[in-house]
């Protein structure tokens, strides 16, 4: 750049196109420090348990495993991979939990309710809500 | 020429660059003020619009089921404190008519309540609408069904028996308990809903969901504007959805046989019963009804499944602010209200 220097003010009182985009470049180094230009990034495919206890267990969905939960009448055993989540087993009368099957897709859960286990799938659902 | 218009640095050391720099001095001499007031706007604007986006999410046990509350627009602190209020409202419904929703004649402090004359208004509305499917006196019938392990259906002698004290007109006539045995589990929930919407829209809230089990009240529209986008789960094809509603300040509410259910000889014994035979319905396999009220579309959604949808979409076509799904009995085909024109789309599973 070339300073021009010149005893003129009324060049150098104005505003002109690289203040304004030197103003605006300076905005946008702000908003993204700030974290505006920054995005949750939930995309990933996470378990959460959580029981009563008020215990939460974060779990990748590709890596498989059992995970077995301490609730309010006995142990929940859920397993994990492949993408889904699924209960084996709880100690419920009626076996809703079990009944339900694989659920793999975010806002999704299934819960042992009479023992107090819960499992959601978190991610980028594209949507704001699962009825029922 | 630059060197012609600096005559007063000429034959002095360094004169120059002390020019240049009190001409740049002189050249920016805004910049400062202009960058400390747009440090402020700029972070009142982010502040504001991180406020906006920013959800806060609480989900508890309550009902006999899973409650989710969602709200955006304001700092944690008094999202909480709105959160909470809205479960206290929902834990009140609760504690008046616990989760199992079914009541006695020991009951009858809850029966002379102004909430369970709410609940009945809506039901008697429900009941009238749905040609007398939806009757929150099956509460006989209700239990003799068990969905535990090795379940099966109870003797048809017993519920032979247990009809004999279903009936809302009876009741309504008569104004007498006496043998009535109520299940309010297919509107309480609804009417929690609705307690729960109330208290955050009273709070000012303006973008908000609670998830009741699956019975949303949905309130405004989501911080980008755009309506609430809601998957109706598919009734026989497990993790898949079989349609999307886009939807703005309204409620939801769905019965699904595929909710709790056996299976005995083959067959499948589901917990929406018929109010006439005492047994689970077959007309539809889900219904999801849209609503302003809550607790008629919870109440609705039973009657109009087992209505089934050559009976039901005339009664929501009828009827003013009311639309809804019917998912066929064979679990796949659809019919859609007309209201639902422009919000209603088929899911494309992946």
């Amino acid at each position: 750049m070339v300073w021009q220097a010149s005893s003129g003010g009324t060049n150098l009182n104005r505003i002109t196109a690289g203040d304004v985009t030197l103003i605006a470049l300076l905005l946008l180094l702000g908003f993204y420090l700030l974290g505006f230009g920054s995005s949750d990034g939930n995309r990933g495919r996470t378990a959460v348990i959580r029981n009563m206890k008020g215990e939460v267990l974060t779990l990748d969905l590709t890596a498989e495993r059992r995970v077995v939960v301490d609730g309010q009448t006995g142990t929940t055993e859920i397993m994990i991979g492949d993408g889904c989540v699924r209960f084996l087993s709880s100690p419920c009368p009626h076996k809703l939990c079990v009944k339900r099957g694989r659920i793999l897709r975010a806002g999704e859960w299934i819960a042992c309710l009479p023992n107090g286990v819960v499992v959601k799938i978190l991610g980028d659902a594209g949507y704001d809500g699962i009825t029922p | 020429m630059p060197g012609q218009e600096l005559p007063h640095a000429i034959g002095r050391p360094g004169g120059f660059e002390k020019e240049v720099a009190s001409q740049v001095m002189r050249r920016y001499r805004y910049l400062p003020p202009v960058l400390v007031i747009c440090a402020i706007l700029g972070l009142t604007i982010v502040r504001s619009l991180k406020t906006r986006n920013q959800q806060y999410t609480d989900s508890r046990i309550v009902l006999g089921t899973l409650v989710e509350i969602s709200v955006w627009g304001t700092g944690e602190v008094s999202a909480r404190a709105a959160v909470d209020s809205a479960f206290r409202e929902i834990a009140e419904v609760e504690s008046l008519f616990g989760d199992g929703m079914v009541i006695g004649l020991k009951d009858a402090g809850v029966v002379a309540s102004d909430e369970f004359n709410h609940l009945m208004d809506t039901s008697q509305q429900a009941y009238l609408m749905a040609g007398g499917f939806f009757d929150p006196t099956i509460g006989s019938v209700s239990r003799l069904w068990q969905f535990g392990e090795g379940a099966v259906p109870p003797p048809e002698d017993s519920i032979a028996l247990a009809l004999s004290s279903v009936g809302l007109d009876h009741y309504l006539e008569t104004g007498s308990s006496q043998h009535v045995v109520f299940d309010v589990g297919g509107v309480a929930k609804g009417y929690a809903v609705d307690r729960a919407a109330g208290k955050l829209r009273a709070l000012g809230f303006r973008s908000a969901i609670i998830n009741a089990g699956g019975d949303l009240g949905l309130i405004g529209k989501r911080v980008d504007g755009e309506p609430w986008k809601i998957a109706i789960r598919h009734p026989r094809q497990a993790g898949t959805f079989i349609a999307c509603l886009d939807l703005e300040d309204i409620s939801v509410a769905t019965s699904g046989d595929y909710e709790k259910f056996f299976l005995s000889g083959g067959k499948r014994f589901h917990h929406i019963l018929d109010p006439h035979t005492g047994r689970p319905g077959s007309r539809s396999t889900g219904v999801t009804v849209v609503t302003p009220n809550a607790c008629l579309g919870d109440a609705l959604a039973t009657g109009l499944f087992l209505l089934g949808h050559e009976q039901g979409i005339p009664v929501v076509e009828a009827a003013d602010g009311i639309d809804a799904v019917f998912v066929y009995s064979n679990g796949e085909s659809l019919a859609v209200s007309s209201g639902l024109a422009g919000k209603f789309r088929r899911y494309e599973s992946e």
